[in-house]
């Protein structure tokens, strides 16, 4: 190598060029200081909470007379404490909101779009676990179980002007059940929806059902105007017109909607309900697909809240100076491992027990850093009709071997095939190679395939192709315990075992429709311990949601039946920082 | 050149037929349901079944084909089974923000890469030389996504000196939409602080794909540039006493660019393909992750509208290109 001062060697000068991008990758791979805002304070210990500060929500009641208006949370910090309006609020989400037609939508991305601009006739009181009136301020059962009247709640208004009365309802519920998507499913039942009066409707389902409030908890009430008005001959239920527009009573409305960027809400002035001094007036819903960059973006101070925190992540942002940790229960099982038992060798019951003595439920604790438990059975026990006397899993590869022995099948023999569908995070792999590991132990193969979820269904939909083994999120979607027992019934698409248990389903069947609580709880209790011992899937671990949350945010809620990671942005106040 | 021009783009058609064909079979034949995806965790198989016959996935394969190509016919791309939202109106949102990203890109990538070639001819062994050819190399032989990330990490996480994505601060509202290309919006709207703001969050992502790509650019103009340097006429110019920038801009460069133009063609044919990575890591709202999580889905209408839309920028830019040698070279004939 030659320059015009002479030559310089190729060695020289290629150690000199490695050096000096090595310096610089060094610098610049240091840990970033941490987004600081005015207010310092130390770290805060981690905050478990399963509680709302319970800002706008109305007292719980079930069949009550009819609730008083939403309640001005007691405050303990004067409204000086709280940061002055106009307040915004950037929220980084992982994903674009798919839908905002409260009839369609079915993801959590979605939901934080539809549950804060759309509102149901009740909702969830999630402290205390149960259902609370909202649109509507109470309801009646009539004594066989058949009809639910809900009284509406006065001077509900749209967004488009139009009042909330009971041809609104009507329509909205109607609307659901034809479309036949999104939340449909949990209304199937309901026969028919009378308007008694302008401000009361009664539902009559096809049997008694006591969860109707829970199930209408998932059911967002549209303006009837803006249907009426945008429907045409070939979309009556004006599909097109509220893809693109939200014409709902909540909390906030949509101002803008960049696809695929970021979505704005606003306050709706004509809620209501009461807010509260430090509520926020504009929300910025940003996508930031990618989780390091969406953790940068919550450090350096340019969002707010973020959402599907990594545990790892969660725990180190949590502890630095101005964030703590929020560490909420969840009644997800995540890992659950479901066994298929349309064909050999899971259609052997010894065996299914076996896998479930042979997880390693302390390594998948471990993989959440300890913030996870190990669950008892189909319904976590602190969840509304959980049985409270299952003990927790454990690792017991004597007994796995023994059942083994008494499946009559040779463990060498074994070549499981496990599908891991590509979406969900890394604790599906990690759940897979934990459980491959144990069975490994024991002389048993498993193979584990990764592949896009579109194809993963496919392969279920035929036993020939179906894997041996998948894992899923066992998540409740409502306070309906049965809906937990949904993912053991033969005709949901996710009950990826196909466990077809005759017995069960009757079971599941009566308890839909036993009115009396105590006999309901007691057939529930009898149906865990069953499904429990038959073993359809290995119920792998419960983890802990943890969010990492700046100090100035106060009053965020974790919705446990709405897959986690939905917001709902009105128990939000924002403190002046 | 008319007639030429006529001819491609009959053929253009024809080619973009077959390739209608070949994906709409592709795509339903793979062992997928994507359907079920679309109806949701807790959808019982009734609803799976709806979300089908709304979608007019429960059709003969024919038919749904049939379906399809009349609706192409007037440019309607279909629904998303994900989005259940008009697969053109889409793309109307989504493309404006990667053709911004690549065009600029591109352009940057043209500016520099050429004059880099050339300097490194200038002087061949020589320092500079050695350090545009190594330089080079190293940005182009790491995946541009590590690149990307590496970005993101020093000038945002580490120095907080550029945004770590999107096209505009979070907080900010977008230009009035005339193009859907920020920077031609805003100065439309004669906003030039949101202009600045524009070009400050293309900053790294346009680094990041020009970088990845210089090494092809750089090297190929350098090789063309030795050998016509070696040619004859360059000799001749040279002992008739020209100046060398001389030789160089108005005599070498032109007859050294046809390859690189070729090449450069076939570039930024790819260039739509791959630039869905550097979207992704800068959250860049365009094609890019519409495109991944439409495949990721099996999303027939949008896969094959993306399909459809890159063969078709493809074959336009090859078009191009070939319209570009006559203008370098008059002995050129197009027929």
């Amino acid at each position: 190598m030659h320059t015009a001062r002479g030559p310089i060697s190729r060695r020289r000068f290629l150690l000199l060029a490695n050096a000096v991008a090595v310096v610089g990758l060094l610098d610049a791979c240091q840990p970033a200081t941490p987004a600081s805002p005015p207010t310092s304070a130390a770290a805060k210990p981690a905050v478990s909470a399963t509680a709302p500060p319970a800002a706008t929500q109305a007292p719980a009641a079930t069949s009550a007379p009819a609730a008083t208006p939403a309640q001005p949370t007691p405050q303990t910090q004067t409204s000086a404490a709280y940061a002055k309006a106009p307040v915004t609020f950037v929220y980084a989400d992982s994903s674009d909101v798919a839908h905002i037609d409260p009839a369609l939508v079915v993801d959590f991305w979605s939901f934080t779009a539809s549950r804060n601009t759309y509102e149901p006739l009740v909702e969830i009181d999630e402290e205390k676990q149960q259902v609370i009136p909202w649109l509507a301020t109470s309801w009646d059962v009539s004594p066989d179980g058949l009809s639910h009247t809900f009284h509406l709640r006065d001077g509900v208004t749209f967004t488009d002007g139009s009042k909330l009365d009971a041809d609104t309802v009507k329509l909205s519920l109607d609307r659901t059940l034809e479309l036949k998507q999104g939340p449909a499913y949990l209304i199937k039942n309901f026969q028919q929806v009378k308007v008694a009066d302008p401000m009361t409707v009664t539902i009559t389902t096809s049997a008694p059902d006591p969860y109707v409030p829970a199930h209408l908890v998932k059911v967002g009430i549209v303006s009837s105007q803006a249907i009426t008005q945008h429907q045409t001959s070939s979309d009556p239920w004006s599909q097109d017109f509220l893809k693109d527009n939200i014409v709902g009573s909540g909390a906030y409305k949509l101002d803008n909607w960049q696809h695929g960027a970021q979505m704005t809400l606003v306050k709706n002035e004509t809620w209501w309900g009461k807010w509260q001094p430090g509520s926020i007036d504009k929300i910025i819903i940003k996508v930031v697909a990618e989780t390091a960059p969406r953790v940068q973006m919550i450090e350096r101070g340019e969002v707010d809240l973020i959402n599907q925190w990594p545990a790892s992540e969660a725990l180190r942002v949590g502890k630095l100076p101005n964030f703590h940790l929020g560490e909420f229960t969840t009644f997800d099982t995540e890992p659950i491992f479901y066994l298929y038992t349309l064909k050999p060798p899971f259609d052997n019951k010894q065996l299914r027990q076996a896998m479930r003595y042979a997880f390693d439920y302390k390594a998948m604790i471990d993989y959440y850093q300890g913030h996870a438990v190990t669950p008892t059975g189909p319904i976590p026990p602190d969840y509304a009709g959980g049985a409270k006397d299952l003990q927790p899993f454990q690792q017991e590869l004597n007994k796995a071997r023994d059942l083994i022995r008494q499946s009559g099948v040779d463990p060498s023999s074994l070549q499981l095939d496990f599908a891991l569908a590509g979406t969900g995070g890394d604790q599906f792999e990690a759940g897979a190679t934990i459980l491959q590991d144990a069975l490994n132990t024991l002389g048993v193969k498993m193979s584990i395939r990764k592949m896009p979820y579109s194809q993963w269904t496919e392969l279920y939909s035929k036993p020939e192709t179906a894997p041996n083994l998948t894992n899923l999120i066992q998540s409740p979607f409502t306070l309906d315990p049965t809906q937990f027992l949904a993912f053991y019934y033969p005709d949901n698409f996710f009950n990826m075992a196909r466990w077809n248990n005759p017995d069960i389903v009757a079971a599941i069947d009566k308890i839909k429709v036993t009115l009396d609580s105590t006999d309901r709880e007691a057939q529930l209790h009898d149906i865990q311990h069953k499904i429990r011992d038959e073993a359809p899937c290995v119920w792998g671990c419960r983890p802990k949601t943890l969010v990492a949350v700046p100090d100035y945010v106060e009053g965020y809620v974790m919705q446990s039946t709405d897959y986690r990671w939905s917001m709902n942005f009105k128990t939000i106040r924002i403190k002046a920082h | 050149m008319l007639m030429y021009v006529l001819r491609r783009l009959g053929w253009t058609v024809l080619i973009l037929l077959l390739i209608t064909v070949i994906t709409f079979v592709l795509s339903r034949v793979v062992p997928a349901n994507p359907v079920v995806m679309a109806a949701g965790l807790g959808a019982t198989t009734e609803q799976v079944a709806e979300v089908r016959r709304v979608m007019g996935l429960d059709e003969p394969l024919p038919v749904q084909y049939e379906r399809y190509m009349q609706g192409l016919a007037r440019l309607d791309f279909g629904t998303s089974i994900r989005t259940q939202r008009s697969v053109g109106q889409d793309l109307r949102v989504f493309l404006p923000a990667t053709f911004e990203l690549m065009l600029i890109s591109f352009a940057l990538y043209v500016l520099i890469a050429i004059p880099l070639g050339v300097m490194a001819a200038m002087r061949p062994g020589g320092l500079t030389d050695a350090l545009i050819r190594t330089g080079s190399m190293l940005t182009s032989a790491v995946p541009v996504f590590w690149l990307a990330m590496i970005l993101q990490v020093v000038f945002f996480a580490r120095f907080g000196w550029l945004p770590s994505g999107g096209r505009l601060d979070v907080r900010a509202s977008p230009p009035p939409l005339v193009t859907g290309f920020f920077t031609i919006d805003s100065l439309l709207a004669a906003d030039s602080d949101q202009f600045l703001a524009v070009l400050k969050h293309l900053i790294l992502p346009v680094t990041a794909i020009v970088l990845s790509l210089l090494a092809v650019g750089v090297r190929l103009t350098r090789a063309t540039m030795l050998q016509e340097l070696q040619q004859a006429y360059a000799r001749t110019a040279r002992s008739k006493g020209l100046k060398q920038s001389t030789i160089l801009f108005r005599h070498v460069l032109k007859n050294a660019l046809n390859p690189v133009i070729s090449m450069l063609g076939i570039q930024l044919g790819y260039l739509l393909a791959w630039i869905i990575l550097v979207e992704t890591i800068f959250q860049w709202p365009g094609i890019g992750l519409y495109a991944y999580e439409s495949f990721q889905g099996l999303d027939y209408s949008p896969i094959m509208a993306l399909t459809l839309v890159f063969s078709c920028f493809f074959v336009v830019v090859n078009l191009i290109t070939d319209l570009t040698y006559p203008v370098l070279d008059p002995r050129i004939k197009l027929r």
